[in-house]
């Protein structure tokens, strides 16, 4: 029966901590949560945890595997938490004592170690080509999930690639170039739409669509120093030199080669800094191209203020106490301004751009044999996938 | 009948609404705080009732969502002010509460305070075991054990970080 005795309760605006006997409620009463509630917390829960959870039931399982859990759980963690690095190109362990106490995780032996290199990276998701054969594999480290995706065969040879969306189209987009021919893959749609076929798709070529050979002016042979590409303005990004012959002495100069998604064409952009060496690298800051180049005993990073304008490159800082190393490659920047990078393929380091402090390096995933990337955790994975294939 | 209490101006300015939670116990809350939440403002501007009865609500939660709505109604203090009440809010409260909570920002919408309690729930099952999630969840496995055993049996060969290359 309802109470029909009215009781007022009035409570301060300042909270009143509550009471211990207000705050414990009988624990005899059962709660079941909604799944959507569910969901809206254990988004917030790191992967590590997450890929125990699917234990705990059918329905969490289900949960936790679905593209759309995926998504939000990727939107929730905008940070970078893992870096994968090709670290025992001589060696079966980790050298450096940088990279001790660090998780590290071993692929699936199916992939062919040493043969598969990195072409790009994207949701936590890895893709890697195998320059022999030329077949694509998509992987996510995290889940252990990979799809072996056909041949690209019109593909000779690349110098440089790029994995992403397609800033128009959102698809899943595989971008590769040399010199004379580039390019572009796109995946079929959407991620849960993938219908990998384990049987033949190694063989086939199915799984994605030929979308477009992008027509090349000739600028000379140019090469390419840093070979994933950097996205920004709806434009990819390489560092370049080129070799020019100017009153028979052979000069090299630097370029940035872009290649422009809504123009469809590959084109450059002219670099007002010349390093020692020709080796430079690329990276975004501030919404800003930069490029960080090798001066003797230290390296110098430059922003180009003004997109495209030659003369808005300008000096930003330096870097020291890496002049050891002939290249620093930018992988990603942390929340507090610091900065990952790549001392030449050996180490991964984390530089701090105000302080210029090292410091100590989030969680790293080291995986053998691949190349160095830097992406986001994410638990994308396909639910059609089927596990027995990996053994 | 329920009168307003006449002991302060304030509560005579400002309009109030009377909440009754499934205990049967009544609340008055200021209108500008009821209306942070946004399934209560639907129903407050529907019609001029304003008596709200939450069937689904129990007294010890509903007070907990009041003194948060009043806090965040309360002009006078600073957004950083907030912040650390919702610390505080949150902090030193028993899972199960903060289910009762959870539940209870669903019903009246308040998202703010949902994602206060969602973050910190997602914070106390930090490193917990399935078996732990399990029984604060009321979750029943259903998984046979056969079924567990074959999926950690496909498994095992990604998870053992021992595994050594042997090539």
């Amino acid at each position: 029966m309802p109470s029909t005795i009215y009781q007022t309760k009035h409570h301060a605006v300042k909270p009143p901590p509550l009471s211990k006997e207000e705050e414990t409620i009988a624990k005899n009463t059962i709660v079941d949560l909604p799944l959507c509630m569910i969901e809206e917390i254990i988004s917030r829960v790191s992967i590590d945890d997450l890929l125990k959870w699917k234990f705990v039931s059918k329905p969490w399982n289900d949960l936790l595997s679905s593209p759309e859990f995926a998504r939000i759980h990727q939107n929730r963690f905008k940070q970078i938490s893992m870096a994968i690095m090709d670290y025992c190109r001589n060696s079966s362990y980790p050298t450096s004592d940088r990279l001790a106490g660090n998780k590290i995780y071993y692929l699936p032996k199916i992939l062919p170690r040493g043969k598969m290199e990195i072409v790009g990276s994207c949701d936590g998701l890895i893709c890697l080509m195998n320059r022999g054969n030329r077949n694509i594999v998509i992987l996510n480290p995290l889940t252990r999930d990979y799809w072996r995706l056909g041949a690209a065969e019109s593909c000779s040879d690349w110098s440089h690639s790029w994995f992403g969306h397609h800033p128009s189209t959102g698809d899943y987009t595989l971008f590769l170039g040399s010199t004379c021919f580039s390019y572009l893959f796109n995946f079929v749609t959407q991620i849960e739409n993938w219908n990998i076929n384990n049987d033949d798709c190694y063989q086939s070529s199915r799984d994605f669509i030929w979308v477009d050979q992008i027509k090349h002016l000739d600028r000379g042979k140019y090469t390419i120093s840093e070979e994933i590409g950097i996205l920004l303005h709806e434009i990819l990004h390489w560092p370049a030199s080129i070799e020019r012959c100017d009153n028979r002495y052979y000069q090299t100069v630097n370029k940035v080669i872009t290649y422009d998604f809504n123009k469809n064409e590959v084109s450059e952009i002219a670099v007002r800094c010349s390093g020692y060496n020709s080796c430079f690298t690329l990276g975004v800051l501030y919404g800003c191209l930069f490029g960080i180049f090798k001066f003797g005993f230290y390296f110098e990073l430059w922003v180009m203020k003004a997109y495209g304008v030659k003369e808005s490159w300008t000096k930003y800082r330096n870097i020291l106490g890496y002049g050891y190393f002939d290249k620093l490659t930018p992988l990603g920047f942390c929340s507090d301004g610091e900065m990952i990078m790549d001392d030449d393929r050996s180490e991964l380091t984390k530089c701090n751009l105000i302080s210029d402090g090292k410091s100590e390096l989030p969680k790293c995933i080291l995986i053998s044999g691949y190349g160095t990337v830097c992406a986001d955790c994410s638990l994308i994975i396909n639910e059609k996938m089927d596990t027995a294939i990996s053994r | 009948m329920v009168t307003t209490d006449e002991k302060g101006p304030l509560t005579a300015k400002k309009k109030s609404v009377i909440i009754r939670s499934c205990d049967g116990d009544e609340f008055l809350v200021s209108e500008s705080a009821a209306v942070l939440s946004t399934s209560l403002k639907k129903i407050l501007e529907e019609k001029e009732d304003r008596l709200i009865h939450l069937s689904d609500i129990d007294n010890k939660t509903l007070a907990m969502v009041i003194a948060y709505l009043s806090t965040h109604a309360d002009d006078g203090l600073s957004d950083d002010l907030k912040r650390s009440f919702d610390q505080e809010f949150v902090s030193g409260k028993e899972f199960d509460v903060l289910k009762y909570l959870v539940l209870a920002t669903d019903t009246l919408q308040v998202t703010c305070l949902c994602y206060t309690v969602a973050k910190k729930m997602a914070d106390i099952m930090k490193n917990k075991l399935v078996e732990w999630v399990r029984r604060e969840f009321d979750i029943q496995n259903d998984y046979t054990p056969e079924a567990e055993a074959e999926i950690r049996r496909l498994d095992a060969w990604a998870w053992d970080d021992r595994q050594l290359e042997d090539d």
